[in-house]
């Protein structure tokens, strides 16, 4: 073979793996809506009043919930950045919990907190002396914002309280030496210095929100998504232009993401210089603060508490469990979801997929990044490829996979194959991120140590690299197997009466208004997924950040 | 290059997982079998396996029933667009409402079953004989007697009374595009008032609706938690031996009646035919009732299981005049009553 033949197909093997991702994954099943979808009736979706509600009342909503949760997170994160205490980081790991947590956990505690007989309605139903419910915002759109201001809060502190981290000191300090107001100190050190972090994590959050799925499905009543309704018309032909319509405008969203993402994070990842120290909380607005954060980490633990508390008791719960029974737990075995499927099959289904996906997407991960260490050209069409899966339309990527891969050539559909294939085009963009992190921390210098004594790119991998990364490894795992045991939208698209995942049985339970198993089963899958967490960020707190 | 003790433990480790959980899933997972496939909607599943069991055992031929968890129009769909290559041979729980998107796209193969005369001639809705009548139920008004009394609320007779002020945030009916029943009382609607004034009576009826169940166990979830009291339910529910106290004075229902088809190209054209006999026949038809909750249409087989349930005083059944406009009708549904 002649050098130039061979350097060819050393360049083809390097994009192979990730090219080879992004066509099976993403690009066949959008080629896929795009060949069924026929452009008359595309065009007519944009014109059509329901679709311009649907897109309306979607944006609505998802402003609704970005606005309170960026108000909120602003005291909390100026706090976290701002003062230093014990428990800080319990702190930081407590709030966090709403936001690993599933979403239909979050959603289920939301129900049992706004329910006729909720802890809501019990307290205003005291105070205002009437018989409850006073209020009745279940399965309504502010039931769903409600529900996504408890889920993204935690992500907006994150992104803000680095924002409020990376403000200059010095600039703050001579601002105040030099007697200025301190609304000009505010305009000049603070506002300049975080109005991308707040566009950043409003973005991020209204993206979330946009594609909402399982909480408008399990509360939101009437109210229905661009998301809810891409399912909902599954199968008719409709759903395709649907599909191409909400791809085209969460693609678009994804880029504004990137786009402030590299602005953003990538310069600042360099930059320590005059940052803020972190003062003890000693004064009055520091004790404000504190108050002010511990209350809302309650607020925020309270439908994952209830989930919990409920799960274990027979009665209903309002705050505390009154009568403790595993009476829900032993129920929920006895309890049959489809033909012949106990709760057994659907945890032994659960575990297996989700094996199957971690193992498979931390070896297409390992195989991705590896091949972008070598090569600068691939690991920037990395990077940019396996961004946008961020906050693409999942209801739309799974109508793809479902015309191309269940009913297309391979006729996949009721086979546990494409449920995996869904969780794995999510979660190997995810995981890619955790093992880069940790593979550009490796020394060159031990690189071309190895180099030099000869060693092949193999055995480099196998015996430097990967030794080196094992902790990314196995955090990568965990991840992607506690992303897989919660993921919802894929399970739900493909999940026949012989095969469910635990999101699944628990929306199946949640459908009936047994959510006293509901919660046994919810309480189950929060602490399988809250273990895999903390075990996560044991082996690497890298991993957790970098979520 | 050799590996270290840890590292082949590790790779035995993720191997030994990885097997395992592939091993598990591929042989709990159902496969088609390759002598007959008989499609059907989920809502129809305890009927369709106790028929193919039922059928495996006495002619030792490999049937399989597939739902693909589809309602009764997604399944015709899929019917259709698999129609250059068909997968199933047998379709079943075919609405007598949605049967002429079948008939018209190609789909089925006449077949005038050997046993055909068995059934009676008013049980065959479709004269072209693409689709034979297997079965038939009855959607009625029903009403949760123990809340009822205890509210001082009329008796609920007709669908015109479901309006009334009295029963605001009472009512419930399933939603159509998930629920078969559902499905059968828009039909019922329709059928009876026409297409506009259907939907103006549905808007008007959602003054008191509280909520559209996905299916039937919900529905009966949310009679026996008191969210609900009054709405539309198969006669066989009536009766029902738990919570909720499910009564109707049946004045007024909507016959449901759904066929078995041959499906044109089928792969196994003998097969299916067989079974297609088979569930016409006595042995098939006293299935029916049991396993299905229905009423047979073959006159010689037994409906005593349903012997407590009300028969409506006043059948109405598909005006065939609509036909071909269901889709139409769940999508305005979708976008004018449950959106709001």
């Amino acid at each position: 073979m002649a050098k130039g033949d061979k350097g060819g197909l050393v360049l083809a093997l390097s994009y192979l793996p990730l090219m080879a991702f992004f066509t099976f994954f993403y690009a066949l099943p959008i080629l896929s809506i795009l060949f069924s979808t026929d452009a008359t009736q595309l065009v007519s979706l944009l014109g059509d009043p329901y679709i311009i509600r649907l897109t309306v009342d979607t944006t609505v909503q998802a402003i609704a919930s970005t606005v309170p949760s960026i108000m909120l997170a602003i005291p909390l994160a100026y706090f976290l950045s701002r003062y230093a205490f014990r428990g800080a980081n319990l702190l930081r790991y407590l709030l966090l919990t709403p936001f690993f947590v599933p979403a239909f956990a979050v959603t289920e505690g939301i129900i049992l907190m706004l329910g006729e007989r909720g802890i809501l309605n019990q307290i205003l139903a005291a105070l205002l002396r009437i018989d409850p419910p006073v209020l009745d915002v279940l399965y309504s759109m502010v039931a769903v914002v409600i529900a996504h201001v408890f889920y993204y809060l935690p992500l907006a502190v994150l992104i803000l309280e680095q924002g409020f981290s990376s403000v200059d000191r010095e600039l703050v300090d001579a601002s105040e030496v030099s007697g200025a107001s301190w609304f000009l100190t505010l305009k000049v050190a603070y506002l300049n210095r975080m109005i991308p972090f707040v566009t950043a994590s409003s973005l991020l959050v209204f993206a979330f929100s946009f594609i909402t799925y399982s909480t408008p499905i399990l509360i939101g009543g009437k109210f229905t998504t661009l998301e809810v309704e891409i399912y909902s018309t599954r199968a008719r032909p409709v759903s395709s232009s649907l599909a191409l319509f909400q791809l085209m405008f969460t693609f678009l969203l994804s880029l504004a993401i990137l786009a402030l993402r590299e602005k953003l994070y990538v310069k600042d990842a360099s930059s320590t210089r005059g940052r803020m120290p972190k003062t003890p909380v000693l004064t009055t607005s520091g004790k404000v603060l504190l108050g002010y954060a511990i209350v809302l980490v309650a607020i925020e633990l309270l439908p994952v508490y209830l989930v919990l508390a409920q799960s274990i008791s027979s009665s209903t719960v309002v705050l505390f469990p009154t009568a403790l029974s595993l009476d829900n737990l032993i129920r929920l075995f006895g309890t049959e979801f489809g033909f012949g499927i106990g709760f057994i099959d659907v945890i032994l289904q659960s575990f297996s997929i989700a094996t199957v996906v971690a193992l498979f997407s931390v070896f297409a991960s390992v195989l991705i990044v590896w091949q972008g260490s070598k090569r600068e050209d691939v690991r920037k069409l990395m990077t940019a490829l396996l961004s946008f899966p961020l906050s693409i339309s999942r209801s739309s990527l799974a109508l793809g996979m479902m015309l191309c891969y269940g009913f297309g050539f391979l006729r996949l559909y009721g086979s546990w194959t494409l449920i995996a294939a869904g969780h794995i085009a999510i979660i190997v963009p995810l995981i890619t991120r955790v093992m880069e992190a940790s593979w550009t921390r490796i020394s060159p210098e031990v690189r071309d140590a190895a180099e030099l004594f000869g060693a092949s790119g193999i055995f480099r991998l196998l015996k430097v690299e990967l030794p080196l990364i094992a902790p990314a490894i196995v955090a990568s795992f965990l991840l992607a197997f506690s992303s897989s045991i919660s993921e919802f939208t894929f399970s739900n698209f493909f999940s026949t009466l012989n095969l469910m995942t635990l999101p699944v049985s628990a929306a199946v339970l949640i459908d009936l208004r047994r959510l006293d198993l509901a919660a046994a089963l919810n309480g189950l899958v929060i602490v399988v997924v809250m273990a895999a967490e903390a075990a996560t960020s044991l082996v690497s707190e890298e991993a957790i950040r970098v979520v | 290059m050799r590996l270290s003790k840890k590292s082949i433990i590790a790779i035995g480790t993720v191997g030994v997982l990885f097997t395992a959980s592939v091993l598990y899933l591929f042989l709990t997972q159902p496969r088609l079998e390759s002598d007959l496939i008989v499609y059907g909607p989920r809502g129809i599943k305890s009927l369709a396996t106790a028929l193919v069991m039922e059928f495996q055992r006495r002619y030792k031929v490999n049937a399989s029933f597939v739902d693909y968890d589809m309602g009764s129009i997604e399944i015709a769909n899929r019917l259709i667009s698999e129609k250059d290559d068909p997968i199933a041979d047998v379709i079943l729980g075919v609405p007598e409402f949605y049967a002429k998107q079948l008939i018209d796209a190609g789909v089925l193969e006449p077949y005038a079953a050997s046993n055909l005369s068995m059934i009676p001639e008013g049980e065959r809705w479709d004269k072209t004989n693409n689709v034979l009548p297997m079965d038939k139920g009855y959607i009625l008004i029903t009403y949760n007697e123990t809340i009822v009394v205890r509210r001082g609320l009329p008796i609920p007779n007709t669908l015109d009374d479901l309006t009334r002020s009295e029963y605001r945030g009472l009512v419930f009916y399933q939603d159509p595009t998930t629920s078969g029943t559902g499905l059968s009382f828009l039909v019922w609607i329709m059928s009876v008032k026409g297409v506009e004034q259907g939907f103006s009576f549905l808007a008007l009826l959602e003054q008191n609706v509280r909520t559209h169940p996905s299916g039937w166990t919900s529905s009966i979830r949310a009679l026996s938690l008191g969210e609900v009291a009054i709405g539309s339910m198969f006669n066989t529910d009536v009766g029902y031996e738990e919570v909720p106290n499910l009564k109707s004075t049946a004045v007024e229902g909507f016959v449901y009646r759904e066929g078995i088809a041959l499906v044109n190209g089928a792969k196994h054209p003998v097969a299916a035919k067989k079974f297609i006999e088979f569930v016409l026949g006595v042995d098939g038809q006293n299935l029916v009732s049991p396993a299905g909750y229905m009423y047979p249409v073959n006159p010689s087989a037994s409906s005593a299981a349903l012997s407590y349930a009300p028969k409506p005083q006043t059948e109405v059944t598909f005006n065939p005049a609509t036909a071909g406009s269901v889709v139409e009708w769940l999508d305005r549904w979708r976008r004018e009553i449950r959106a709001g």
